[in-house]
């Protein structure tokens, strides 16, 4: 049954992914500079959407939604840094490179080869990289930190930042925000 | 430009974020990048049989490997990697099969040179898939280097861990874009005599 779904949510996952022509490198340039804000405004919305419908649902019947929070040390903002550079040289990241296979892609397939080089060195730096301050935590408050309250996985509840207000009000507020900026932002910044 | 085919973004948006809850509500939330970990360390059992072990403890299967990286969270990658036919493995595989699914049924479709140098990049370096190659390989390698020592990538951290309000993913997002951006501008940018 989950490899049924698995290859159901995969497929459409793809599907979309290459649909909105995010599969498409010149898509990806033109949205990190600027010039096309196609992509921008799809992510903003739905993400925006994707949280609004989470948290509610989370309200509605607690326990339906899989939540899955990564913990937050400081390594994931300078491997966000480090993505950052890659993903420019390279204008695919890893789940439209992998997508982009099956459109025929060849600088993909190139893309996903040093993909497999990129994870053997983390593999091979991981004993060193965990002796650096790069492991520390962001937050005072625990690993798994949350904006909005009311996440729950295998019965723990995970510290929130705003825990002060009911969650579906941040999701609301912080969703909405996202929702409305995907609308509000012009076709494009900058000129090709 | 473009090729013919592709949705809207709201359109586009909507149908992302249908895929997105789908996956929270049914199994778990999307992700891609665990399964570059995964699938090296399937190549690296081939090459060096040693790199992980199974022991039977309990009648329950116990995986250590003397890399660190490897054997980290109980031996998760090896043990996915010793299952393939596990969900995040499929899935990912999947992937493939939707875009193909989408060019078959009218999605846009690559033509010729767009296949080894997109236009985006030919419209500022001319025509060299070679040097197409060679970005897109060092991107590889730092796109994948950075998504696993921050735990997840655009999927993961972006469309997943945003969703759900993830401190660590507004900061993986933060750091994406504080260099991309800037860089990407940098790169791509008209060049006299091309």
């Amino acid at each position: 049954m989950e490899i049924l779904l698995a290859i159901i949510l995969g497929g459409a996952f793809g599907f979309v992914l290459h649909r909105i022509g995010a599969t498409n490198p010149t898509r990806l340039i033109d949205m990190l500079r600027l010039s096309d804000l196609k992509l921008e405004k799809v992510i903003l919305f739905s993400i925006g959407l994707t949280m609004i419908a989470i948290f509610a649902i989370n309200t509605v019947v607690p326990g339906a939604v899989h939540f899955s929070i990564r913990a937050a040390y400081w390594g994931t903002f300078v491997g966000g840094l480090i993505f950052g550079v890659g993903f420019a040289l390279a204008a695919l990241c890893p789940g439209t490179g992998v997508a982009a296979l099956g459109e025929g892609r060849l600088d993909a397939v190139v893309y996903v080869i040093g993909g497999l080089v990129g994870t053997l060195l983390i593999a091979l730096s991981w004993g060193w990289l965990t002796s650096t301050p790069l492991f520390q935590l962001v937050s005072d408050l625990g690993p798994k930190v949350t904006l909005a309250d009311g996440v729950v996985r295998h019965g723990h509840v995970m510290p929130a930042i705003f825990d002060s207000v009911p969650g579906i009000v941040v999701a609301l507020v912080f969703g909405g925000a996202l929702i409305a900026l995907a609308f509000i932002l012009p076709q494009k910044l900058r000129e090709k | 430009m473009y090729p013919k085919g592709e949705w809207n973004w709201l359109k586009g948006g909507l149908a992302m974020a249908a895929v997105a809850i789908a996956a929270f509500l049914l199994v778990k939330p999307i992700g891609v990048s665990t399964q570059f970990a995964v699938l090296d360390t399937m190549i690296w059992k081939a090459v060096d049989p040693d790199i992980y072990t199974v022991e039977e403890k309990n009648g329950k299967r116990v995986y250590h490997s003397p890399n660190p990286y490897i054997n980290k969270s109980h031996g998760a990658y090896a043990k996915a990697a010793d299952n393939p036919v596990n969900y995040g493995f499929i899935f990912v595989l999947a992937m493939i099969g939707g875009a193909f699914l989408s060019v078959l049924t009218g999605g846009p479709k690559p033509e010729g040179k767009d296949k080894m140098a997109p236009e985006g990049f030919r419209r500022y370096f001319g025509d060299r898939p070679l040097l197409r190659y060679a970005m897109a390989f060092i991107g590889g390698v730092l796109t994948l280097y950075g998504a696993r020592l921050a735990g997840g990538c655009t999927s993961g951290h972006m469309i997943s861990g945003i969703s759900q309000t993830a401190v660590s993913s507004l900061l993986f997002a933060a750091g994406v874009f504080a260099t991309a951006i800037p860089l990407a501008i940098l790169i791509y940018r008209k060049r006299g005599g091309q």
